[in-house]
């Protein structure tokens, strides 16, 4: 009796051994071998934020392809996220003005007054549960889906995580790095006089564009007030509470301007002319936490002539990517 | 018969006491591999190099204007962003310790207002720091810093390229007027515009490691020997290297070590 009493002692201590170690132990992701994928991009782009549990894989960004471009993602089936952000308009939407689904993958603040911050699937898990609210149920009934999510998760029950880590790898794929202005800096083709005198306005302080819309992404990645209204909407503040954000927007990239009108965060302007007419002459001074960045805001903006307007824009729009918008791996899959 | 009983008791009880201790340690041993080296290792230390940015030597309050420059100015801060490079400390004896290659500084931000520096710098009496404010030439270079936000510090190529060496930002007023300053140093064509500081300090370093704060007393950029009527100087700093020259002179009086 005893000897059966420390033979169970001691197997229980082998029992908590074991359990003590769990954090060690190859989980339930063991059964599934999905494809790792590099994600490849120039290399003066910045790092990109990949989180270790999200890796990017051919399956998983197979699925987030399908995802994006499915209305089962929708609660009542209605809508795709492709629905309303066209490819061949940059992955941008006409009908809302959100921000087009470009190159967020190097982003870590999304919507434009900064609602979320963080990776990918962050903001992706908002979408599945508060955007579309989607109805996982649906997904697991769906004997595709549930290969799918198999094959890159692992999952036999899908959860609204799988669903926004599906999506945060394909959106990690949607990448504009090709323009006609990034062959002009490598070397491989010329700008037209007339867009080089744009590009000399965009970088110097005849326009200053560039000091928010610097760098490869063509955004600071920050938030500012461009002086649209005396009384502007609310933008950062609605996030911080701090009237020192009040009238604050997150600066929406310009590669692919071309193609996602309307713009500002409300979609005021229907042209580009409508945007530099604007930063030329329609800056309200006296706009709440206006930035300082608004150099000329005094005279109503940079005052750019029509012809420098029309170089100006000469020079925007080689920031179109035709390789982004017509990227085979990137359209509908279904 | 009781005494036999209670002696089984007392021997159960002792195994049961000792599994027990077996159990915890065995539990504990078997996960050590998660547990750091108790050992320390003398050449990774936790040091700090820290930044604060006052006016008339109190922490600036951002957004507001509520200060008064050496010309006469009202004046607010709402950004001030930096890099300094090549920062090293100077022993009693003279010998050049390297900290840092370059830092890149924002006032707003917790963690952009100090650098951990991980390795160990020998023992002994420090009496001075030195660094280059802004990136010397060979640092400075397009696609150096490729990550935000120092990517965010961009000097336009066909100005030179590299970076700003500093975004100094706010609002003054002027009859009932206001308007922005905007103060952004940088390497203007073939000029390099960074400069040199050297500050005496006094550091006694004993365990490797040391926890240094520069102070930036923001009112000198506006004065000494050049005070500045911002309503002259606000703007069209990047492309004119007589601006350039001018805040850079008044650079070498605005840190101090605290």
């Amino acid at each position: 009796m005893n000897n059966l009493y420390k033979i169970g002692f001691f197997g229980l201590i082998g029992i908590f051994l074991i359990a003590g170690c769990k954090k060690d132990k190859v989980g339930a992701y063991d059964t599934f071998q999905p494809t790792s994928v590099i994600i490849n991009y120039p290399s003066n782009f910045p790092d990109m934020y990949i989180p270790e549990d999200n890796l990017p894989t051919k399956e998983g960004i197979a699925l987030g392809r399908a995802l994006y471009y499915d209305k089962i993602l929708s609660k009542n089936q209605d809508k795709s996220c492709s629905s309303c952000h066209d490819q061949t308009k940059a992955f941008t939407t006409y009908e809302s003005n959100s921000l087009a689904h470009i190159n967020l993958g190097w982003n870590d603040q999304y919507l434009w007054n900064g609602r979320f911050e963080g990776p990918l699937e962050k903001v992706m898990m908002f979408e599945v549960n508060d955007f579309f609210e989607t109805n996982i149920q649906l997904l697991n009934e769906n004997s595709n889906y549930r290969t799918l999510f198999k094959k890159a998760y692992g999952v036999d029950e899908i959860t609204a995580k799988d669903i926004a880590y599906a999506l945060a790898q394909f959106f990690r794929t949607l990448n504009s790095t090709d323009s006609k202005f990034d062959k002009f800096m490598r070397g491989e083709v010329n700008l037209t006089p007339e867009e080089l005198d744009g590009y000399d306005i965009f970088y110097t302080e005849r326009g200053d564009c560039f000091h928010c819309h610097g760098t490869v992404l063509f955004h600071d990645n920050f938030f500012g007030n461009n002086g649209l209204d005396p009384d502007p909407d609310a933008g950062l503040y609605t996030i911080t509470g701090n009237m020192n954000d009040y009238g604050k927007f997150k600066t929406p990239t310009l590669r692919n301007i071309e193609l996602t009108a309307p713009y500002m965060h409300d979609g005021r302007f229907e042209t580009l002319e409508e945007v530099v007419k604007f930063y030329s002459f329609g800056v309200n001074h006296d706009s709440p936490n206006l930035s300082p960045l608004m150099k000329y805001s005094l005279n109503g903006g940079v005052q750019l002539t029509q012809e420098e307007t029309q170089h100006l824009i000469a020079f925007l729009k080689t920031l179109t990517d035709y390789s982004f918008t017509s990227n085979p791996t990137l359209s509908n899959p279904n | 018969m009781k005494n036999t009983a209670s002696h089984r008791f007392k021997t159960t009880s002792l195994l049961l006491l000792t599994s027990f201790i077996l159990l915890i340690t065995s539990f504990l041993s078997s996960c050590n591999k998660d547990n750091p080296d108790p050992t320390p290792n003398p050449t990774i230390v936790e040091s700090y190099l820290k930044f604060k940015h006052q006016v008339d030597n109190q922490p600036v309050v951002f957004d507001t204007v509520m200060y008064i420059n050496d010309f006469g100015n009202n004046f607010s801060i709402e950004t001030i962003r930096y890099f300094i490079s090549n920062v090293a400390f100077v022993k009693s004896n003279g010998s050049i310790v390297n900290i840092y290659d370059a830092i890149y500084v924002d006032g707003r931000l917790e963690a952009y207002k100090q650098k951990k520096i991980t390795k160990a710098i020998a023992n002994g009496d420090y009496t001075e720091i030195r660094f280059t404010f802004g990136l010397d030439s060979e640092m400075n270079q397009t696609g150096a810093f490729n990550n935000f936000p120092e990517a965010a510090m961009e000097w336009p190529m066909m100005m030179g390229g590299g970076y700003h060496y500093m975004k100094l930002e706010g609002r003054y007023e002027n009859q009932n007027m206001y308007n922005h300053f905007n103060f952004h140093t940088g390497p203007l064509n073939n000029n390099k515009n960074y400069f040199q500081v050297a500050l005496p300090m006094s550091l006694k370093v004993t365990n490797g490691s040391f926890d240094v704060s520069l102070a930036m007393e923001i009112q000198n950029w506006f004065k000494n020997p050049n005070s500045f009527d911002l309503t002259t100087i606000a703007q069209g700093m990047m492309g004119d290297q007589n601006k350039q020259e001018l805040v850079k002179n008044n650079g070498f009086n605005v840190f101090s070590v605290e």
